[in-house]
């Protein structure tokens, strides 16, 4: 069955269709009097009345997700998960509908999936829709309200069998996004301001762009104005924003788009298309600029949920878990991940050995197997792992833990606690029991005070991105940057940065100067792998190759490795002797330059469907593969200032599953933005010292021959003074 | 009311552009090649049209009509197509153009041994054909398009325009060259007018009548009210031709699209026709009418029918931008047609009525 027939039933009710007649047939054959030769048999011939499928208003998901398709994961044990609902007036009285199924392995007797409006429950049901996708109806009761609504899934979860970390990943349901949320009849969806800002989220989650159809584009500043309004409503979301002509076909059914008409007069109404689709109409004087300030004031006043924040932790300050907005955290969870986002100072920056600190009150139930276990993670990196299976306590004395400051970064980080908890036995279901650990909100962290630093970070350039940042390469590209220019919001007093969009085909035009950085390794990074293996693999020489030169244009770490085998000793000795010096060489470079290694040898291993480089401060390129959809290019980059997985240092990735790789380059020196003082003058040498060792080395060195030389003349003139 | 009427036929005709006359554009310029119009056309010759250059009408016994043959040469003229009309011009000529008059047979059939049982004509067929054959003999610059224009131009004013009934100077245009004529009138068939196609026809040719005939015809179909499929004219009035459709049906929706086509907005049937058709925001088209009651009969889903009456709101409403629906080449060749013209009308002439 067609999965987008789904609504269509269930709306059968709602939508009452003009029943197709069996048009009379008007059959005349000949020229006579009485039968003249009719215009075409057009009641034979036209399409009756027509059902029109009904229109979903999706529900968007509210966290970052590397989720990729529209099938959202509820998995564990216990998962919850939060969408955002942008619903029109008309929506009031409907139902939401889930397109959903779950894993064979969830137990249906002892499972539930429980939905929330506005932190009011709505309606639960058993998961027990296996294989193909099901749909479930609730009505939305009063809890909706036109504009942004909030709705949280939470699923309980009972695997039938086994019992522990590995039978938690076999638990899910999912949620197809694009046939989920609620169900309106199209002729319902009215011209209201929140009726278009709807029908957007359902252009958008269609996979279609959003059209601003227009015989004579604008120009860039008009563009960028209207892709700010009408991304408004869409905190860290970008509309997938494109320029049409109006007589262009367009395939697949379209819901929203904004139509730019000369007129006689600057106006912003809102219509039905031949298509159905609502129509943002702004009109413009003849020759003038469409006013985009309309379509604010237009969209304005529509209902949003404020973008989230970050809790912001103070350097040298103690600050717990309740402090962040986080309570105590209780699960029953076999796998247990929980993640804690928050924001240090930009200028916060700590390379050396300092600690910071975090003071865990935890407990956990008694019983637990042997190879329980809680992981403290701070960016991913495991801190301590603290065993869950001896030494039982509803809450155990206060534990501190020290880790390295390094791991640590300036703006957003994550704490996480991660417990797997093995079953017992583990070929049995779970037994319903209650909380098996805690992590109590009285829980902190305490990061150490730095001297005011900067490193160059494009993570600290993209917090300053404004929709006035954003360029095209090149004129051509114009209609690509769309969707960045309606993803970023202002910052207040932002520093000046500029966002350059580019396309593989704009490579010329890319400041490629970070050494080893190709346009060859560039463009083998973005290209899908079917077509990159074909550029990796040069037409062999005619004769055998006369050295292990790297092919014309590749960067030092894409050389081709020296072939092992020769036809005489010298060159077989030469090779044994790179083979057994390039390790040794390697770990010398990388301790008198830490990071992460050269750029070549770093992208060499890295694919991905757009890039991001930062050659200078305050100025950032996109280059967007062919694979990439600049929305969600876009989207990933204006959360990039609230996550802590963004990309950071000089050029980052953004793989094909949503999350990104960065390359810092080793050396950089950190900038000092306060003057030095003896308070902070052992945390700056730190800092230098961590970020460019041979710096110290030489400082050191020089020191060290400064001091033999005072002592070498001072014995000089000593002995000197003696033998006289 | 009627005051309102003028003011609004007044601000409708504000809107059309004056450089929709073909013929009064430099040199008869088609559409631009890159025109993004020209994507709808080749999706209806895709459709449509076979390499042979026959026009096929699907429904009907996937026939090909002189009407879809005059259709497809006047569009192809316009998008500037010569190796499309170059086809439906061989492809006609060699299997209607069988009359001594040098009118065209209404119809051929495929898969049967006598594919033009009936040689009688259709006028609007032979009207559409010759005008896309004058446009294309400026646009070419081809003789033989300009003489077969003019010898059909010439047959048409000669065997299908007749005097009206009431002894007046006023002509009408027969749907055919025989069997309309009777002893209490004539049967005349609103649709087959297309006045601009007419006058420029005319021009083209030096027949005078068939400019007249244009005038007289507006005229007329201004008089209908809700224009009717088919109507018996006579010494006394307008009346219903028996055994024809009276009711405004699917002949009759070409009439207010010729009518806009024309530039003809102030006339009182387009406006009749738009208003009873009401709004052109829901999905389904009301496309056949009691003339009596205004009551609709039928709908249609086909959007090529929402096309034509997108571009009369728009037009009469003085409000720019028209909901015309982006053509769509899976209807049937009838409404697919209607609405490619509609979109070729509204580029010609309605430059504000661009669809949004």
């Amino acid at each position: 069955m067609d999965m987008r027939l789904l609504p269509l039933l269930l709306l059968g009710a709602l939508a009452p269709m003009a029943a197709a007649q069996d048009a009379p047939m008007i059959v005349i054959e000949g020229l006579t009097s009485e039968e003249p030769k009719a215009a075409p048999d057009a009641a034979a011939e036209a399409t009756p009345a027509a059902e029109v499928a009904p229109w979903i208003i999706p529900m968007r998901s509210l966290a970052e997700t590397t989720q990729v398709g529209p099938l959202f994961r509820l998995q564990g044990q216990q998962a919850r998960a939060a969408f955002r609902l942008f619903l029109p007036a008309e929506a009031a009285g409907g139902t939401l509908t889930l397109a959903q199924r779950s894993s064979i392995n969830v137990l249906p007797e002892s499972s539930q999936v429980i939905v929330r409006m506005n932190d009011q429950e709505i309606g639960r049901f058993t998961p027990r829709q296996f294989g193909p996708l099901g749909a479930i109806t609730m009505p939305l009761g009063d809890a909706v309200r036109a504009g942004d609504n909030l709705v949280t899934i939470e699923a309980q979860h009972r695997h039938r069998i086994y019992c522990g970390a590995d039978a938690e990943f076999d638990l899910w349901t999912e949620v197809d996004l694009s046939q989920s949320g609620v169900a309106l009849p199209a002729a319902a969806v009215g011209t209201e301001p929140t009726s278009f800002i709807a029908a957007l989220t359902a252009q958008a989650e269609s996979g279609q762009p959003i059209e601003i159809r227009t015989a004579t584009p604008p120009d860039e500043a008009t563009l960028r104005a209207l892709a700010q309004a009408l991304g408004r409503p869409f905190p860290d979301e970008a509309l997938p924003l494109a320029l049409s002509k109006p007589w262009q076909a367009k395939a697949g059914h379209t819901y929203a788009r904004v139509t730019l008409l000369p007129s006689d007069v600057d106006r912003a109404t809102i219509r039905r298309g031949g298509d159905g689709a609502v129509v943002l109409v702004l009109e413009h004087l003849p020759g003038g600029t469409p006013k985009a300030s309309l379509v604010a004031d237009l969209l304005g006043e529509s209902r949003t949920l404020p973008p989230p924040t970050l809790p912001q932790i103070p350097p040298g300050r103690v600050v717990t878990l309740g402090d962040m907005g986080v309570d105590t955290i209780l699960t029953d969870n076999r796998y247990f991940n929980r993640d804690i986002d928050f924001q240090l100072p930009d200028d916060w920056l700590l390379l050396a050995s300092q600690k910071a600190r975090i003071g865990i009150d935890y407990g956990f139930a008694g019983g637990l197997p042997e190879g329980a276990l809680l992981l403290v993670k701070v960016n991913g990196t495991t801190v301590r792992m603290l065993p869950l299976d001896r030494g039982a306590a509803a809450v155990k004395p206060r534990l501190d833990i020290g880790f390295p400051a390094r791991l640590l970064h300036p703006g957003p980080n994550r704490l996480s606690f991660e417990s797997v908890i093995p079953g017992n036995p583990p070929d049995q279901p779970c037994p319903v029991a209650g909380d098996l650990m805690q992590v109590l909100s009285s829980t902190d962290l305490e990061v150490p005070p730095s001297p005011r630093m900067q490193m160059a970070d494009m993570a600290r350039d993209l917090a300053q991105v404004t929709p006035a940042s954003v360029h095209a390469a090149t004129p051509d590209g114009l209609a690509r940057t769309l969707p960045f220019m309606s993803a970023f919001r202002e910052v207040p007093g932002a520093a000046p940065v500029r966002l350059t969009v580019a396309g593989l085909h704009d490579i010329a035009a890319v400041p490629l100067n970070e050494e080893g950085l190709t346009p060859r390794l560039l463009a083998l990074t973005l290209l899908p792998s079917t077509v990159s293996r074909l550029v990796e693999r040069p037409t062999a020489p005619a004769g055998p190759p006369a050295n292990a030169l790297a092919p014309l244009g590749a960067a030092p770490g894409e050389g081709v490795m020296p072939p092992l085998v020769e036809s005489n000793w010298s060159d077989r000795a030469q090779t044994f002797m790179e083979a057994t010096l390039q390790p040794v060489i390697q770990a010398v470079r990388r301790m008198l330059r830490p990071g992460d290694g050269t750029l070549a040898e770093w992208l060499a291993t890295r694919k991905g469907t757009a890039m991001v480089l930062a050659p200078e401060p305050g100025k950032l390129w996109v280059i967007l593969g062919p694979e990439a959809e600049p929305a969600r290019v876009a989207e990933a980059l204006a959360l990039a200032p609230r996550s802590p997985g963004g990309p950071r240092g000089q050029v980052a990735v953004l793989g094909a599953d949503g999350r990104w790789s960065s390359w810092s380059k080793p050396g950089l020196l950190p900038e000092l933005r306060e003057p030095v003082s003896l308070d902070n003058v052992r945390s700056v040498v730190g800092n230098v010292a961590s970020a460019r060792p041979p710096l110290l080395l030489g400082g050191m060195l020089g020191l060290a021959w400064i001091s033999a030389a005072i002592a070498v003349g001072f014995v000089l003139r000593t002995r000197g003074k003696g033998l006289k | 009311m009627r005051r309102r009427t003028i003011l609004t036929s007044a601000a409708a005709a504000l809107m059309l552009a004056p450089a929709g006359r073909l013929f009064a554009q430099a040199g008869g310029e088609a559409l631009a090649a890159d025109h993004p119009l020209q994507a709808a056309w080749r999706s209806w010759k895709n459709a449509f049209l076979l390499p042979a250059g026959r026009i096929v009408d699907g429904p009907q016994q996937n026939a090909s009509h002189s009407e879809g043959q005059g259709y497809g040469a006047t569009l192809a003229a316009i998008f500037g197509d010569e190796e499309a009309l170059r086809r439906i011009v061989d492809w006609t000529e060699a299997n209607l153009a069988r009359r001594e008059d040098k009118l065209l047979s209404w119809r051929w059939l495929p898969g049967v041994a006598l594919a033009v049982p009936d040689e009688n004509n259709a006028t609007d067929g032979d009207l559409f054909y010759a005008w896309g054959l004058a446009m294309a003999a400026q646009r070419f610059g081809k003789a033989d398009y300009a003489g077969r224009a003019t010898e059909l131009a010439r047959a048409i004013a000669l065997h299908c325009v007749r005097p009206h009934p009431d002894g007046s100077e006023r002509l009408v245009l027969l749907p055919g060259a025989t069997g309309f004529e009777t002893p209490d009138g004539v049967v005349l068939n609103p649709s087959y007018y297309m006045p601009r196609a007419l006058t420029e026809l005319a021009a083209f040719s030096g027949q005078d009548r068939l400019a007249r005939c244009a005038r007289d015809g507006a005229d007329w179909i201004a008089s209908l009210g809700l224009p009717p499929d088919w109507a018996l004219v006579t010494a006394f009035g307008t009346q219903p031709a028996p055994g024809l459709s009276h009711n405004s049906g699917y002949d009759a929706l070409r009439v207010p699209l010729f009518l806009l086509w024309s530039g003809l907005t102030a006339n009182p049937a387009l406006r009749r026709a738009v208003e009873t058709a009401g709004g052109s925001a829901s999905v389904d088209t009301p496309v056949r009418f009691d003339r009596e009651t205004g009551a609709v009969l039928e709908r249609s889903a086909d959007p090529g029918f929402r096309a034509v009456q997108a571009l009369g709101d728009c037009a009469l409403s003085g409000r720019p931008g028209a909901a015309i629906p982006p053509f769509d080449a899976r209807q049937p060749y009838y409404p697919a047609t209607l609405h490619l013209m509609a979109l070729v009308a509204q580029v010609e002439g309605f430059s504000a009525c661009v669809p949004i």
